[in-house]
């Protein structure tokens, strides 16, 4: 509907129609057929789970025959099966204060440390980055059996906050370099200007650079919000009593079982671990388009 | 003087507005929470990681008992890991190719002026967000040879002549893992890229269009080397992490079938919690971050070039 409106506008701007005109319609109308395959590869997948949640298991296994799309007897069974018969409530609790924790933590020492390793010229700190860096790129695999030892010296193993320390850990260096990078892109004119107005370097920091910043922390913050709560190596392995278990870890025993208990219940669990993140992400990308949109140019 | 006081106190940020300390001292207080979690959490394992590949570790009570290299000795020796040192490699090539590729296409797309495109920005991330385990979920409940829909719809159009368990085929499963990861990490490149595009300065491209250039030069002249920096990054970023990817192949089908998704991290966690060698397993994955280093190394220089040429 928009794009016949979007052509038909590009039309009546101009009296005759020429041949430049009839390219550029053809054109835009090629890009609105891309830009629709782009969104429907991108959601169907996920938009088929949402359906199958709300089917019956009967209905799922006659698919291949009746080849109906969507339910038709839609139900919400699914879900209070899942939450009766499993420790699914438990699991999204913790994964939630896990990734809250972890993002709030990562953004805020993150920007700080970010700020100082490009804004002051300290002796080491270059062989910081560089360590960060490395840190960074560490395969969480190799971490697994010291970080096991480590735990277990401070009585943290099998606990949510050893966890939360490891996973703080090992998302920083990534927050680092991401907020490094958007760091180095702001002026330090913009700031050296506020100083010689007499603005101390926490006013500059906090009225001039961290604005400037924002749309760098909040990508940062969706990254590490979204990698942590589908955390599965660290918590399989750090966490062993099934009630500190997180949902990737405690979902994943599901498929590891010989046969799948019903698509539909699992099909829930999966809307149920996206849900809470793409809501979450809805409410910051408005933030996102908006830095993307205004302030971020600069020439 | 002393309602003044109050104020300080009662308003810390004022307080931290007010501050001024030198710039060494500020430097090192930012930076120390980070420093020290990063030091304690993931460097020093780093360091403790590679003495315990040096040694044979009791399982159960975890003595540690010194080897030397017999560790990197045996996991040389293994068959296994070769091949999943092959297959880790070419899961790399060929997903970064393809997210690298539809990620700039669909960034450039959406760079367009269309109606509708900052509600397609949002969908097209979708993919991104949603874990791993979901999309495990997912693709097994799509690909099921009995209720799966691509099984059902493959058989309609006739492009099969019965329904294939792709993900339970040696020869199949390691492309299911494939097409799934680059569908869950192109829009990863897409928020690089657009990110990126959104700073291009307008002015390069506007003299070029006075110039008479075509957009087609005005890509390979002004938008390609603007945005090499950030392709140099995120192809980086991306290539650990699909080197490093473990809840992307294991949760499709922990390592199987017949080992035909067992890549190093799946590799190296059977050697641990499977075979229950810590030693073997900690000398594996010190193998594995070597070839890392190599591969971060080589980034290195070129994002360094790129940023040169451009600035």
């Amino acid at each position: 509907m928009t794009i016949s409106q979007d052509i038909l506008e590009t039309v009546n701007k101009k009296q005759s129609i020429d041949v430049a005109l009839i390219w550029k319609t053809i054109r835009r109308f090629i890009l609105y057929i891309l830009m629709i395959l782009a969104v429907l590869w991108s959601v169907l997948p996920l938009a088929w789970v949402l359906i199958s949640s709300l089917k019956p298991d009967t209905e799922t296994y006659a698919f291949a025959q009746d080849q109906n799309i969507l339910p038709q007897e839609p139900t919400f069974d699914n879900y209070q099966t899942l939450f009766k018969v499993t420790r699914f409530g438990l699991w999204l609790r913790n994964s939630t204060l896990m990734a809250t924790g972890t993002t709030l933590a990562v953004v805020f020492f993150g920007a700080m440390a970010a700020y100082s390793l490009t804004r002051f010229k300290i002796p080491g700190f270059e062989l910081f980055s560089r360590l960060t860096l490395i840190a960074y790129m560490m395969p969480p695999i190799i971490l697994i059996v010291p970080l096991f030892f480590l735990l277990f010296r401070l009585g943290l193993v099998n606990s949510l906050w050893g966890l939360f320390l490891v996973y703080t850990a090992t998302r920083l260096p990534f927050g680092i370099w991401l907020l490094r990078s958007y760091f180095i892109g702001i002026p330090q004119e913009l700031e050296d200007a506020a100083m010689v107005d007499g603005a101390t370097r926490f006013q500059a920091f906090y009225r001039v650079i961290l604005p400037q910043a924002l749309p760098g922390m909040i990508s940062t913050g969706i990254f590490v919000f979204s990698v942590t709560w589908h955390e599965f190596l660290f918590a399989s392995i750090l966490l062993f009593s099934p009630s500190k278990q997180t949902l990737s870890a405690g979902v994943a025993t599901f498929l590891s079982e010989d046969w799948i208990y019903s698509w539909g219940m699992l099909m829930a669990a999966g809307v149920m671990i996206s849900l809470p993140l793409v809501l979450f992400y809805m409410f910051l990308q408005r933030y996102l388009i908006a830095g993307w949109g205004g302030g971020g140019l600069k020439g | 003087m002393s309602e003044k006081r109050k104020k300080q106190v009662f308003n810390p940020l004022d307080a931290l507005l007010q501050l001024d300390i030198s710039d060494r001292k500020l430097g090192l207080l930012l930076l120390a929470p980070a420093a020290i979690l990063i030091t304690a959490f993931a460097l020093y394992p780093i360091v403790q990681g590679l003495i315990v590949s040096l040694n044979s570790v009791n399982f159960a009570t975890l003595e540690t008992s010194f080897i030397g290299i017999d560790n990197y000795a045996a996991v040389l020796q293994d068959g296994d890991f070769w091949d999943s040192a092959w297959r880790t490699i070419w899961y790399v090539l060929i997903t970064n190719f393809f997210t690298l590729i539809i990620g700039m296409a669909i960034s450039l797309l959406l760079h367009q002026e269309l109606v509708g495109r900052n509600i397609a920005r949002g969908l097209v991330l979708f993919p991104y967000l949603v874990p791993a385990i979901v999309i495990a979920l997912t693709w097994r409940f799509m690909l099921d040879p009995t209720l799966g829909v691509l099984n059902a719809w493959l058989v309609d159009w006739n492009i099969i002549d019965r329904p294939i368990a792709f993900l339970t085929r040696p020869q199949t499963a390691m492309f299911v893992v494939i097409f799934a990861s680059i569908w869950k990490y192109t829009p990863f490149m897409i928020i690089m890229f657009l990110a990126r595009l959104q700073v291009i300065p307008l002015e390069l491209e506007e003299a070029a269009k006075l110039d008479g250039a075509s957009s087609w030069q005005i890509f390979w002249k002004i938008t390609i080397p603007w945005m090499l920096p950030v392709i140099i990054i995120a192809l980086l970023l991306r290539t650990i992490w699909t080197f490093n990817e473990f809840e992307m192949v294991y949760l499709f089908n922990f390592g199987g079938p017949l080992s035909a998704t067992t890549t190093l991290p799946v590799y190296v966690r059977d050697l641990a919690s499977e075979a229950r060698n810590l030693g073997q397993a900690a000398a594996a994955a010190t193998l594995m971050l070597g070839l890392l280093l190599v591969m971060a190394w080589g980034y290195f220089k070129l994002y360094a070039r790129a940023e040169q040429e451009l600035y």
